[in-house]
C-alpha cells in the first residue's frame, strides 16, 4: 500500500490549472516535489489537506479517502505549511497544548527532546520568534505524533544556511524510521541531494516528470556538446537542453538508448537534481 | 468534537473577549431607553459572535489551522454549531447579571448625561449604518464572484437588523431617524404587537439564529481556505 497515492487529480482556477497530477508514494520513502513559485506544489498541498477541493481524481492516504476518512487520514499526516497559521499572540505552550490534545499519539518526551535541543522557550509567544526559530517549533510540533506521512510544504525556505543544515538534518533523522513516507516540496533542489528517494517536477500546474533517484542515476545524463545534431535533439527520450558559454547541454532520460548518436569524445555526465530542473523547466526547448 | 471546541477557544477566545467590553458599552449607552428589555438590546450581539466562528479569523489562519489537524470538515461544522450555542448561553448569563449589576448601581446622573449628549442615539444611528453596510456588501462581493463571503455578511446583516427590530418592540420612543425605516418594520410589527410576548420575542430570535448557523455550516462546508 502506497502511503499517498494521487491519481488523476484536476483542480481548475480563474488563471490556473492543477492538471492531471499522478502521484505514487510509498511507504518508508521520500519524493522531493520541486518547481518555481507558482507551479502548484502549495495548491497540491492543500488538496491533500481538504483546505482547497479537487475537481476531479482521487487522494489516498495508507489507502483512506482524503476526503470521506478526512479525520483519520489526516490523523496520520504530519503538515508542515509554508505560511504556518498560527496565532501570533499565543504562547508556545499554549500552541503545544492545543496540538497535544487533538492527537491521541502525541509523544511529549519526543517533543520536550526538540525543545532542549532547538533551544525553545515554551513560555515565548510565538511573534516574538525569529523566522528560524519559528520553523524549529512547527516541525517539532509536527513531528510528534508518529504521524505516517509527512508533509512539507518549502520548510527551508527564508532560513539561514545554518538553521536550514539543522532542518535538514531533522528530516534525514526522522527519515531513519522506515515506516515514514514524507513528500517535501522546494525549489532550492540541493536541500533534496540525500534525502529524496523520487524526484518530481512540477511546472505550471502540470507534472513533468517523477522518477526514482535509482533510474536517475542509472539511465539519466547530461550530454554536452559543441553542436546538437538533429537526430539526438529529436530523440524522444530529450527530456530538455539548453545553451551554455562552450556549447549545449542535453538532459537524456534514456542514455542507454542514444548512447550509439553521441559521438565518443562527447563529456557525458550524471546530472544532480538542480540540472534536472533546470533543462526540464527553463530549457531551451 | 470537545477537542475540536477547546482548540477554537484558545484560538478565538480575544475576539470573544474583544467582544465583551464593547457588549458592555452598548448595554450602558443604551440602558437608559431600554426599560424592560434592556438586554434584548445585547442579544443580536450575542447571536452576531457564533457567526464570527464561521465568519473565522484574519486570513483564515484558525480554521486553516484545525484543518491542517485530525478534523473532518463536517466535524469543525459540528462542532463549531455546538460551541456557537454554549457561547450564545454565556453571553446571556453575562448580560443578566451585567443587567441586574446595571439596575443596582446605574447613577441618575449618568443616565441624564448619556440623554443629553444623545450618546444612545449615535450608537443606534451607527448601528442602523452597519447593518446597511453589511447588507450592501453582498453585492459588492457578488459582484466581485465571492458568494461565499456574501452569504455570511448577508447573515450578519440581518442579525444587526433584528437588533434595530427588537428594540422597537421595547423602546416607546424612538428616534427621528427610526421613522424613516418604521414602516419597512412596521407590519410585522403590528402583527406581533397584540401577543408578542419577549419570550416569544426571544423564541424568535433563537429560531433565525439557528438558521443562520445551519447557513454558516452550508457555507463553511463548501469554503475554500
Amino acid at each position: 500500500m502506497n502511503a499517498l497515492e494521487i491519481r488523476d487529480l484536476n483542480k481548475r482556477f480563474p488563471k490556473f490549472h492543477l492538471q492531471d497530477i499522478n502521484i505514487s508514494l510509498p511507504q518508508g520513502f521520500a519524493m522531493g516535489l520541486v518547481g518555481r513559485n507558482g507551479a502548484g506544489k502549495t495548491t497540491l498541498f492543500k488538496i491533500i489537506m481538504n483546505h482547497l477541493f479537487n475537481d476531479s481524481g482521487s487522494i489516498q492516504i495508507n489507502g483512506l479517502h482524503h476526503r470521506r476518512d478526512e479525520a483519520l487520514a489526516k490523523s496520520q499526516i504530519a503538515y508542515v505549511a509554508d505560511a504556518p497559521a498560527f496565532s501570533a499572540e499565543l504562547s508556545l505552550q499554549t500552541l503545544k497544548n492545543a496540538f497535544a490534545t487533538v492527537y491521541k499519539t502525541w509523544d511529549e518526551q519526543k517533543f520536550q527532546t526538540m525543545v532542549a535541543k532547538f533551544q525553545l522557550n515554551l513560555r515565548s509567544n510565538y511573534k516574538s520568534l525569529s523566522k528560524g526559530m519559528k520553523t524549529k517549533f512547527y516541525l517539532a510540533l509536527s513531528l510528534c505524533h508518529d504521524a505516517q506521512l509527512l508533509l512539507l510544504d518549502e520548510p527551508t525556505a527564508g532560513l539561514d544556511p545554518v538553521v536550514r543544515r539543522e532542518v535538514l538534518d531533522l528530516l534525514r533523522q526522522e527519515l531513519q524510521d522506515e515506516k515514514k513516507a514524507v513528500l517535501i516540496s522546494t525549489h532550492v533542489t540541493s536541500d533534496l541531494e540525500g534525502i529524496a528517494d523520487y524526484l518530481t517536477i512540477i511546472d505550471n500546474g502540470r507534472i513533468l516528470m517523477s522518477e526514482s533517484r535509482e533510474t536517475i542515476s542509472d539511465t539519466w545524463r547530461l550530454i554536452k556538446l559543441d553542436k546538437i545534431a538533429p537526430q539526438i535533439s529529436s530523440d524522444s527520450s530529450i527530456e530538455g537542453q539548453s545553451k551554455t558559454a562552450f556549447g549545449y547541454s542535453l538532459l537524456t532520460s534514456n542514455y542507454p538508448a542514444i548512447r550509439s548518436l553521441i559521438p565518443q569524445d562527447t563529456v557525458i555526465e550524471r546530472p544532480n537534481y538542480e540540472d534536472i530542473m533546470i533543462h526540464m523547466v527553463k530549457g531551451d526547448s | 468534537m470537545v477537542e475540536m471546541m477547546k482548540r477554537d477557544w484558545i484560538l478565538f477566545k480575544n475576539k470573544f473577549l474583544f467582544m465583551i467590553p464593547i457588549m458592555s458599552i452598548s448595554l450602558i449607552l443604551l440602558y437608559p431607553k431600554a426599560d424592560e428589555g434592556y438586554f434584548i438590546i445585547g442579544l443580536p450581539l450575542i447571536f452576531i459572535l457564533p457567526v464570527l466562528l464561521f465568519v473565522v479569523d484574519d486570513k483564515d489562519k484558525g480554521t486553516q489551522q484545525l484543518l491542517s489537524l485530525p478534523f473532518s470538515r463536517k466535524g469543525i461544522a459540528q462542532g463549531r454549531f455546538f460551541s456557537a450555542w454554549i457561547l450564545m448561553g454565556v453571553g446571556f448569563a453575562y448580560l443578566l447579571v451585567l443587567g441586574f449589576s446595571l439596575g443596582i448601581f446605574y447613577p441618575e446622573a449618568f443616565i441624564s448625561f448619556v440623554g443629553y449628549l444623545k450618546l444612545e442615539t449615535l450608537f443606534l444611528y451607527l448601528w442602523f449604518l452597519t447593518a446597511l453596510v453589511l447588507i450592501a456588501f453582498p453585492v459588492l462581493f457578488a459582484l466581485l464572484g465571492k458568494g461565499i463571503q456574501a452569504l455570511v455578511f448577508v447573515g450578519l446583516g440581518l442579525n444587526l437588523l433584528l437588533g434595530v427590530f427588537f428594540m422597537f418592540q421595547f423602546q416607546s420612543a424612538g428616534p427621528d431617524l427610526f421613522e424613516i425605516i418604521k414602516g419597512l418594520v412596521l407590519s410585522i410589527r403590528a402583527y406581533h404587537q397584540g401577543f408578542m410576548s419577549y419570550t416569544t420575542s426571544l423564541l424568535i430570535l433563537i429560531l433565525l439564529n439557528w438558521l443562520n448557523l445551519r447557513l454558516c455550516q452550508w457555507i463553511f462546508m463548501r469554503k475554500e481556505f
